[in-house]
């Protein structure tokens, strides 16, 4: 021991060289502990200890990073960086925080609601409706998953047409906020994805910190597209599903929200089609029972004319027929004439006048004889 | 229609018209009057076939109906 050489530094020099010493050893580390002593600063720089019953740590860093609104008292897994600062000493630079254990995520989510429900994040006229036939949908979800998997499946089952682009996100753990919120900004940048379905399976308290993140809400709040958010539980709704368009309980209850079902929707179209031919065919058997009375109508009009003009030419043909001038001479009746002028009287008639005698068959020329 | 599809009805009739008036006249003479007679036959005949025609035309046309 007493041969070992002794290093001696300025302050400079040993914060230097501890800090290039704890750079190559604990570049990144994780601590969980108790939060104590949280304060924000100016709005931007925050700072806490974590502790247990022997010790606390220090920690700093930005208001970006933090999951919501924290509290002393509350379990936290920080991911942070060890730091020997030359005016205040030893601190953790955190760059991830989360909230862990049952009772404080419980805890955290409550403060978080409340701040978010006064901002009216959770206020139904903020509900958008889903397309009732969409075409593509983006889905935010851990690829590869039973939840993507079981989404895709009864999906595609119901709307084999359906386009989906799956947006792979970390759901759990101290990234999976981050991840979340970049996979959400990518499904709105789809021009043709008109929902975006954010699911996982269910899991424990912790697993599911990420939707109730603030960042998560947030970025569902602010989703150009209508969302539908699905993790597979029952109770103790998240946050995330709160501010959702539309909360659906499984993945494949997210799928039966999305997807309309092809085969009723085809035997919906097949009774409308038989409704819609009934209703033709029975308009068209009106119409043309109209017509056709009104034709026949008309057909009785006209007859009723032809039939009185019938009438009355059997008038005139009967004046006609009592014009006929041979009738007289069929009936045994002479026209006389005398030099082409008829005779009307024996006056100035004397014997031995020509005359012409007609009949209804011939003329008889003859001479008077006497007159009497 | 009628045949003579030229002249309607109601000239056939101002026709026929005529030809009665003409007999409504004094001193006729009986050539003249059976022409007039002749000529005033051959109306109604023209007539009775006009309203013939019309009338087989419209059972025609409705048995034709009938039967699409």
């Amino acid at each position: 021991m007493d041969n070992q050489p002794v290093l001696e530094f300025s302050p400079a020099e040993f914060v230097s060289i501890l800090n290039q010493t704890l750079e190559y050893a604990y570049s990144r580390v994780v601590v969980v502990g108790e939060l104590s002593s949280f304060r924000v600063a100016r709005g931007k720089w925050v700072y806490f200890d974590l502790k247990d019953d022997e010790a606390k740590v220090s920690f700093f860093g930005s208001v970006f990073a933090l999951p919501g609104p924290l509290e002393d008292g509350m379990m936290v897994r920080a991911v942070a960086t060890p730091r020997m600062h030359q005016q205040f000493g030893f601190t953790l630079n955190f760059r991830q925080l989360q909230v862990a254990g049952e009772g404080s995520l419980k805890k955290a989510a409550d403060l978080l609601a409340m701040k978010l429900e006064k901002e009216g994040l959770f206020d139904a006229a903020r509900k958008r409706q889903l397309p009732a036939y969409a075409e593509m949908v983006a889905v935010v979800s851990a690829a590869g998953s039973a939840a993507e998997s079981d989404f895709n499946k009864v999906a595609l089952q119901r709307w084999p047409s359906l386009k989906i682009a799956l947006e792979d996100a970390l759901v759990q753990g101290t990234e999976a906020a981050e991840s979340i919120v970049a996979a959400i900004s990518r499904a709105n940048q789809h021009p043709a994805a008109e929902i975006i379905v954010i699911t996982r399976g269910g899991g424990s308290a912790d697993d599911l910190a990420a939707f109730n993140d603030e960042r998560v809400v947030r970025a569902i709040a602010a989703s150009r597209l209508p969302t539908v958010v699905a993790i597979g539980h029952e109770n103790d709704l998240s946050l995330a599903e709160m501010v959702a368009d539309k909360r659906a309980s499984t993945p494949t209850d997210a799928a039966v929200l999305v997807a309309a079902d092809a085969a009723q929707e085809n035997q919906l179209l097949q009774q409308l089609s038989v409704g819609l031919r009934q209703t033709l065919k029975s308009m068209l058997e009106s119409s043309a029972g109209a017509v056709s009375s009104t034709n026949g109508l008309l057909q009785q009009r006209i007859f009723g004319l032809v039939d009185s003009e019938f009438n009355k030419l059997e008038l005139q043909r009967k004046v006609v027929e009592s014009l006929d001038p041979l009738r007289p001479l069929r009936q045994g009746y002479g026209l006389v004439t005398s030099s082409g002028k008829r005779l009307f009287s024996v006056k100035n008639i004397k014997p031995g006048t020509h005359i012409d005698v007609r009949l209804a068959d011939g003329t008889i020329n003859a001479k008077v004889e006497g007159v009497k | 229609m009628s045949k003579n599809s030229k002249t309607s009805y109601k000239q056939l009739q101002a026709q026929l018209q005529a030809e009665v008036e003409w007999f409504e006249g004094a001193d006729l003479d009986i050539d003249e009057a059976l022409a007039h007679y002749e000529k005033a036959g051959e109306l109604i005949a023209q007539m009775q076939l006009y309203l013939s025609d019309i009338k087989n035309g419209l059972i025609k046309s409705g048995a034709k109906r009938n039967k699409d």
